[in-house]
This record gives structure tokens, C-alpha cells and sequence, in this order.
């Protein structure tokens, strides 16, 4: 499986909504669509899906035209919707027959995916009746019934609540050793469980795309944490003068310093602290979190 | 066709679901029952309020025969009433599915635009044809047993012309369905347009060949005075022609993915 | 076949003769206005306006459930 996103641009009357974005996902790949309200990230996906046409450029799975290849592909609704009025049993029906399942393999699978969703029980209740948490996990099973080489899902996790959310992560966890997955998300810290690449888009174009390691690599500096009890606006003015130290930080009882190398000037700047008696809450090496590198990045460029 | 046959079954589904199947033919039975029994009791009602006002009612007016009675029930209940609901009942078909995402979330699937809309206009369109059928059959019960019969060729000729102009009516606003996005903008325009296409036939002999609404009236025609209009033939192909390319129209919009998608 | 009535007439209306007549349409009535109300009672919770549509049948009874048949059943809320 290879999936070929070649210049794609859609524009809707008022907005550019996705601007020339290219990208290659390989077989096996997870990866993460990252970017704030608004940045493209449905409509992007939506081109994938061939729910939208591109107004220039083209989309590829295995080198064939994507419309040729809806088999292929799972695709979850930012807001998943169901006819209210079938059960989960009959919506996984219908939606496997659409996707040419035979009646055989659908007898076997939707019991199968429904278990694999945690759905197991609801199958005859009806989809009116689901809370949002199960129409996401519906929406997954309905994604994966047919086993796409590829499934597309628009932020999974983002409208659940933390229960849900760990739940359906888990779920992601796990089919993602089978399959390819985009997933599209404006919450890092869930993306960062289960991708292990990020492609940022902020009005929809491609400002980022790496591993998040070369992510979290690429944005850590030299910084040391400390929480103190009591202003110690010397001590903190002080340290301030210390050539190893480049920059200091001082909001309420935190202080943040960036020094020359941290393995050096670590133990220097808490000596010197014990020594004027500064009474220390906490002392750690400042390491960016991937949310403040990303809300950097989003927000910078 | 595989896919077809699947969103046929789920439009019966619905049907049953949402107990149309019960309501819609016994909305038609009702406009069925309606005419001949108010025109068998109209004279009497009447000429008891008129009576002592000394209005008189001319006695050939009241002396209907069967076919005008029947010809009345297409013309004044099937086509007001009857149509505007056949059209309210519909206004959702394509609009509905748009609205909820379900249209785009089908295409997903590998559903071929055709077989989503060939899928929901013939099992609508069947489920109508019957209970227009059966509307009219039981008014048909009534006129006989009220007024006098109806020959059995004239009868089913003038049941299927009818049919065809509620195929027309179907396919029309499916159209309207799939190219607009209001359910109020979907159902007055549809009525407002099928309703003006009832109400002009008869101003020009070259309109009426190709207005759909023309098939009403050759059977109302048909019914009173037992004659076809000689223009039928070409009426019915262009009848026909009509729907395939309202339906064609739609099939056009949607595979353009010219409806909103939120 | 008599066609036309009095007013005298329309005092002796032939009861027997016309129940058949009659019956029929009070029946389809009755049908119509009861899967209305049970409609409306088994969806009362997804519904706007339940008391109104209630009241719209019973008192404007065979039109009332037309009209809650086909303007009526949307359901409320949800996406
Ligand atoms: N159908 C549409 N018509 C007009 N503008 C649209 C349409 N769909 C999206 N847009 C615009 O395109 C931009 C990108 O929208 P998109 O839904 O792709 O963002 P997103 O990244 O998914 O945001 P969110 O995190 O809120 O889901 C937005 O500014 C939006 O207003
Ligand atoms: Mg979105």
C-alpha cells in the first residue's frame, strides 16, 4: 500500500482550506494530521476519502486514481452519523454490503469488529439511542469491517470523554498493527500514544512532518526547572550573571534557566543554590512537552 | 446492482420503520373515499341549506356519471391534496441524507451515484404507485357502488397514465431534493412547480404534448368520455424523458459533489 | 338510483344503507388517528412539540395525524 497525496488544493468561496499539500504515507505507517481549528485537516482528509474533489492535484492510493479504490479505504466522520433508526447490527450490515462483503464473511465479521470496539451486547440496540462514545466506536467498527489497507479517521478521540478517549485509543492501538492509519487530531498528547509521525498543517499547508523523536530532538534545549518557595529575587539576579547561564525566567515560584550544557552547569547552578539557602521545592531538567512544540510551531510559522 | 438491490431494501426498512407504509395509502384510501361520497351527498346538503333561500341547483349538474365522479377524484383530491403530500413525504429523499452526512458517508463505500438514486426513486416510487393504486381503486369501489360503473379497460388505462405523472412527480422532486438544501425551499418549489404544470394544461395544445401534468388529464378524459387524446403517445415519451433526465440531473450534481458537505 | 334527496329526505337517510358508506371512512379515520397518538407517544422523548402535536390530532383528527404524519415526525435534536 502506498498512498500518494500529490499537490492537492481545495478552495471553498471564502478560504483556501487546503493549499498544494503533498505527502506519501507507506504501508504500515501511523501517522498523525496535526493543526489547530480550522487548518484543514477535515478537508484534507475528505479529499482522501473522496468525499471532495480537489480543485488542482490528485490523490493516489497504490498509484491508482482514489476513487478507484474506495475498497481500500475506512474512513471515520469527525462526526460519525448513523440512520438513527437501524440497530448497530443492521448499520454494519448495510454499510458492509455497500462495500461488497458477502453475506457470509458479514455474518462472521460484525460480531467480530463489534467485540473489537467494545460493542458487543449493543449490537440490537438502536444507533438513535448511542452516545457519542458509541457512535465513535461504531463508526471505527463500521471503518475497519471491510479491512482496508488504509483507514482515514478525522479526530477520533477529541470529542470523547477521558474514559472514552483511553478506550478508543486503545482500540487504535491495537488495529494499527494491522493497518495503515492517518488519523487527524488537534490534541498532540493523544496522537503521541499511538503515531509515531506527526504532519502539522496550519491553513492548509504542510508546515511540519517528521518522526517525534526528531520532533522532540530538534526542539530541546538546554533548560532547568526549579520551583522555590519564597521569591528570592537576588539569588534568581544573581544567576542571571553567570556566564553558563543564557537566559533566566522567573514567573511566580518558577524559574526557568537555559544554560550552555546542561550536564555541566546542572550541579554548578544547584550548589550554588544550597549554598545561599534558597529553599527548593523542586529541581529538574526542563524538557519541552511535544503540545508546547507544536503550539510553537503553529503559532510561529 | 448488487449495491441497488441493498439501498432498495433499506428504503423498504425505513418505510416500515417509520410506519409510512401504513399512513401514506390510508391518506390515499381517505382522498379516494372523499369525492364520491361528498358529490353523492353534496346535492342533498345542498339544497337543505339552499333550500329555504330558494336557490336552485340544476338537476343535470348533480346527475354525475361514475367516470366524471372517478375523473374528480384524480383531478381535485390526487392532484391538490394528494400531490402536495406525495411531495412534502418526499422533500427529505435526497436532502435528508445530505443534511446528516449519510450521502457523503455512502459514497465512501464503493456505491456508484446511479445506484444510490435509482435505489431511492424506484422504491419510492413503487410504495406511491401502490398506494395511489389503492387510493383510487377503493374510490373506484365507491363511484360504482354510488353512481355507476366504469369500464375495466378505461379504468386501468387511466390508472397507469396517472401512474406516470406521479413517476414524474417523484423524479422531479428528487431533483429538487439533491440540488437544493432547505426542506421548506425543496417542498414549496416542487409544489408550486408541479401544481403550475396541473394548472396550465389546457391553455395550449403544444404545452400539453410536453407537460407531464397532461397525463391527469387524458386520463380524466379517459374516465369521462371514454376517448384518448390523440397526443398521448408523445406525451408518455416525453413524460418518460423527463424523469430520466431529472433523475440524470441529479446524478450529475451529486457525482460533481456539487452538494454541501459539512 | 335516487340521487338527490330533499330536505325531507335527508331526515330518513336509509341508516342501513348508509353505515357501509360511512363506516369505512370512520374506520381510516380512527386507524389514521391512533398510529398518530402511538406514534407520537413511542417517540415523545426525540420529539419537539409533543403536546402540541397531540392536541393538533385529537382535535383536528384524520387532517391533524396527515398533517403530524407528514410535517410532524421530525425528530429533535441529535446530529
Ligand atoms: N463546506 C465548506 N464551505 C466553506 N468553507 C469550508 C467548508 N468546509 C470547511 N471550510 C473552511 O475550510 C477551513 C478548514 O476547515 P476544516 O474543517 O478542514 O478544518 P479542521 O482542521 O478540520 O478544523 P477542526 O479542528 O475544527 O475540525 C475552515 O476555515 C472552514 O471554515
Ligand atoms: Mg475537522
Amino acid at each position: 500500500m502506498k498512498l500518494e497525496i500529490k499537490n492537492v488544493t481545495k478552495s471553498f468561496k471564502t478560504k483556501t482550506a487546503v493549499n498544494h499539500f503533498s505527502m506519501e504515507i507507506q504501508s504500515g505507517e501511523c501517522v498523525a494530521l496535526a493543526g489547530p481549528n480550522g487548518a484543514g485537516k477535515s478537508t484534507l482528509i475528505k479529499l482522501i476519502s473522496d468525499i471532495m474533489n480537489p480543485d488542482q492535484g490528485e490523490v493516489l492510493l497504490n498509484g491508482k486514481n482514489i476513487s478507484k479504490m474506495k475498497k481500500e479505504i475506512g474512513y471515520l466522520p469527525q462526526y460519525p452519523n448513523f440512520f438513527p433508526w437501524m440497530t448497530a447490527n443492521e448499520t454494519l450490515n448495510f454499510m458492509g454490503r455497500l462495500s461488497d462483503i458477502g453475506k457470509n464473511d458479514l455474518e462472521r465479521g460484525i460480531p467480530w469488529v463489534l467485540s473489537k470496539v467494545g460493542l458487543s451486547g449493543e449490537e440490537n440496540s438502536k444507533v438513535g439511542t448511542f452516545s457519542g462514545g458509541m457512535k465513535q466506536r461504531l463508526g471505527i467498527a463500521q471503518a475497519l469491517l471491510h479491512k482496508p489497507s488504509l483507514i482515514l479517521m478525522d479526530e477520533p478521540v477529541s470529542s470523547l470523554d477521558p474514559i472514552g478517549r483511553r478506550e478508543v485509543l486503545n482500540i487504535i492501538n491495537e488495529i494499527k498493527e494491522e493497518t495503515t492509519i492517518l488519523l487527524s487530531t488537534h490534541i498532540l498528547g493523544d496522537a503521541e500514544e499511538i503515531c509515531e509521525r506527526f504532519v502539522i498543517i496550519k491553513d492548509g499547508r504542510k508546515i511540519e512532518d517528521a518522526t517525534m523523536i526528531d520532533l522532540l530532538k530538534r526542539n530541546n534545549k538546554d533548560k532547568l526547572y526549579f520551583e522555590i518557595t519564597e521569591k528570592v529575587k537576588d539569588w534568581v539576579r544573581e544567576i542571571g550573571a553567570f556566564d553558563y547561564v543564557k537566559n533566566v525566567d522567573l514567573t511566580g515560584n518558577r524559574v526557568k534557566v537555559e544554560v550552555d550544557n546542561i550536564g555541566l552547569n546542572k550541579d554548578m547552578l544547584l550548589k550554588n543554590a544550597l549554598k545561599n539557602n534558597v529553599n527548593l521545592v523542586q529541581f529538574k531538567i526542563d524538557s519541552e512537552s511535544l503540545e508546547e512544540i507544536f503550539l510553537k510551531l503553529v503559532v510561529d510559522k | 446492482m448488487n449495491q441497488f438491490t441493498v439501498l432498495v431494501k433499506k428504503e423498504l426498512i425505513q418505510l416500515v420503520r417509520e410506519i409510512k407504509l401504513v399512513w401514506f395509502p390510508l391518506v390515499f384510501i381517505f382522498l379516494g373515499i372523499t369525492q364520491p361520497v361528498v358529490s353523492y351527498y353534496m346535492p342533498s346538503i345542498l339544497e337543505m341549506l339552499g333550500g329555504g333561500q330558494g336557490i336552485s341547483i340544476d338537476p343535470s349538474m348533480m346527475a354525475q356519471s361514475g367516470g366524471e365522479v372517478l375523473a374528480s377524484t384524480l383531478g381535485s383530491q390526487f392532484d391538490q391534496l394528494g400531490v402536495m403530500i406525495i411531495v412534502i413525504s418526499l422533500m427529505g429523499i435526497v436532502q435528508s441524507d445530505k443534511a446528516s452526512g449519510m450521502l457523503a458517508f455512502i459514497l465512501t463505500r464503493p456505491v456508484k451515484v446511479g445506484s444510490y438514486l435509482s435505489g431511492k426513486v424506484f422504491s419510492h416510487y413503487v410504495f406511491i404507485a401502490f398506494s395511489v393504486a389503492v387510493g383510487y381503486i377503493v374510490s373506484y369501489i365507491y363511484t360504482q357502488f354510488l353512481f355507476t360503473g366504469i369500464p375495466l379497460e378505461d379504468l386501468s388505462i387511466a390508472l397507469l397514465l396517472y401512474l406516470l405523472w406521479v413517476l414524474f412527480i417523484v423524479s422531479f422532486t428528487t431533483m429538487i431534493s439533491t440540488i437544493f438544501n432547505s426542506q421548506g425551499v425543496i417542498a414549496l418549489l416542487s409544489i408550486a412547480i408541479l401544481l403550475g404544470c396541473r394548472v396550465i394544461v389546457g391553455l395550449n395544445p403544444f404545452l400539453d404534448t410536453i407537460n407531464p401534468a397532461s397525463m391527469s388529464t387524458y386520463g380524466m378524459e379517459l374516465l369521462v368520455g371514454g376517448v384518448l387524446n390523440s397526443n398521448v403517445f408523445w406525451s408518455i415519451l416525453i413524460t418518460l424523458i423527463l424523469s430520466a433526465l431529472a433523475i440524470n440531473i441529479s446524478n450529475t450534481w451529486i457525482s460533481r459533489k456539487k452538494y454541501r458537505i459539512d | 338510483m335516487k340521487l338527490h334527496y330533499g330536505l325531507d329526505d335527508l331526515s330518513e337517510f336509509d341508516i342501513v344503507a348508509f353505515l357501509p358508506i360511512i363506516l369505512p371512512i370512520v374506520a381510516i379515520g380512527l386507524i389514521l388517528v391512533l398510529t398518530a397518538l402511538i406514534d407520537l407517544y413511542r417517540h415523545r422523548e426525540r420529539r419537539e412539540n409533543v403536546l402540541m402535536w397531540a392536541l393538533i390530532i385529537i382535535f383536528a383528527n384524520t387532517i391533524g395525524s396527515i398533517l403530524y404524519f407528514v410535517i410532524g415526525r421530525k425528530e429533535s435534536g441529535g446530529r
